[in-house]
């Protein structure tokens, strides 16, 4: 009887090891989302557009800068820059393998900086703006379910940044959703 | 009647009273407890914790929770041993999570919470009873986690009941 009792609590205590390890994995690699909703580019079907040549720096309360984001043209959308040259954004990475393990850096780097982002300034070629307030949504769920041997479902967790900064470009100004600042 | 059936009359009145009172600190000290896992686990995805109302609900849901499993499970609590005890968490888990999903649903409800203005009531109320009992009682390492913890929560609550009755 207490050696069934012992069982039980082994596998509990397997249970919250795994989770854990999943909680600390999520905890420490993050995935991010940048986006720059420009109002100045809105047409009749858009709220708002795409900017390009676009130059975002991420900053804390204390106004220290924390990364720097560059949109990637052709297409316009934004991903930060590893401060080393040759981690960057992984773009570059063209093998699953090297990708996978440039990723690894890139996602812990940025698990370090995005839990603090609290403003920007935003550069959108000649318009500079500073201390853009950053709208920052974080999802952390994957960690309950990263153990499910399914491609859509388990695999390394991570949990999400989404930052989203609103201006106008031909005014350059920064814009609150209903207003501008 | 005799005065001597009065008195032991009273004094059985007495003491089921005191045990009453005494499943419902343990029921609610233990909901307590498991508020503080839940909330965590949850992550703010149904309970409603970002206003005051809806954290107060929250707590409220998960005390009675505990009161409410402490008093229908008194006797077991109290008595069962062995295999018995050991799978009295089979019993104890799934009643305090599915009467913590409606709980929980309706502190929503009452604190104004929604997942979408598009979502029916009750089909808000099916999904947090989906979600919860898929994480709570089918989820592989999550399941034996709990009934860990539900085992170790009934071993200190008949551990109070002894004490409080001896």
């Amino acid at each position: 009887m207490r050696r069934l009792a012992k069982l039980v609590l082994a596998a509990a205590l397997a249970g919250a090891l795994v989770l854990a390890w999943g909680y600390w994995h999520a905890s420490t690699h993050a995935s991010l989302q940048i986006n720059v909703d420009d109002v100045g580019l809105k047409s009749a079907n858009q709220a708002y557009g795409t900017p390009h040549n676009v130059t975002v720096t991420f900053r804390d309360h204390s106004n220290v800068a924390l990364a720097v984001a560059r949109s990637i043209e052709p297409a316009g959308y934004l991903l930060a820059v590893h401060p080393n040259a040759d981690i960057g954004t992984c773009e570059h990475r063209t093998s699953p393998g090297e990708h996978s393990s440039c990723y690894k850096q890139y996602s812990a780097w940025s698990a370090r900086w995005a839990p603090h982002v609290h403003s920007a300034d935003v550069s959108i070629g000649g318009c500079h703006l500073h201390g853009v307030p950053v709208a920052a949504s974080v999802s952390n769920a994957e960690w309950l379910l990263w153990w499910v041997p399914l491609p859509h479902v388990g695999g390394v967790p991570r949990q999400y940044f989404d930052f989203t900064i609103a201006v106008d470009s031909r005014s350059c100004v920064a814009v609150v959703r209903g207003g501008t600042l | 009647v005799t005065v001597g059936d009065d008195v032991f009359r009273d004094a059985s009145s007495s003491h089921s009273h005191r045990r009453q009172l005494g499943a419902t600190t343990i029921g609610a000290v233990s909901g307590g407890a498991w508020f503080a896992l839940v909330s965590f686990l949850d992550g703010g995805w149904a309970l409603p914790l970002r206003s005051a109302w809806g954290l107060a609900g929250a707590i409220a849901s998960a005390v009675v929770t505990g009161v409410a499993v402490m008093h229908l499970f008194q006797i077991p609590i109290r008595r069962a041993r062995g295999l018995a005890g050991l799978a009295l968490p089979l019993a104890t888990l799934p009643t305090a999570i599915v009467l913590f999903s409606i709980l929980i649903w309706s502190a929503r409800r009452l604190t104004g919470a929604a997942f979408s203005p598009t979502l029916s009531p009750r089909a808000e109320f099916e999904l947090i009873l989906v979600i919860y009992v898929f994480y709570g009682l089918l989820s592989v390492p999550l399941t034996p986690v709990l009934f860990g913890l539900a085992y170790l929560n009934q071993h200190w609550a008949r551990a109070m009941f002894l004490r409080r009755t001896a």
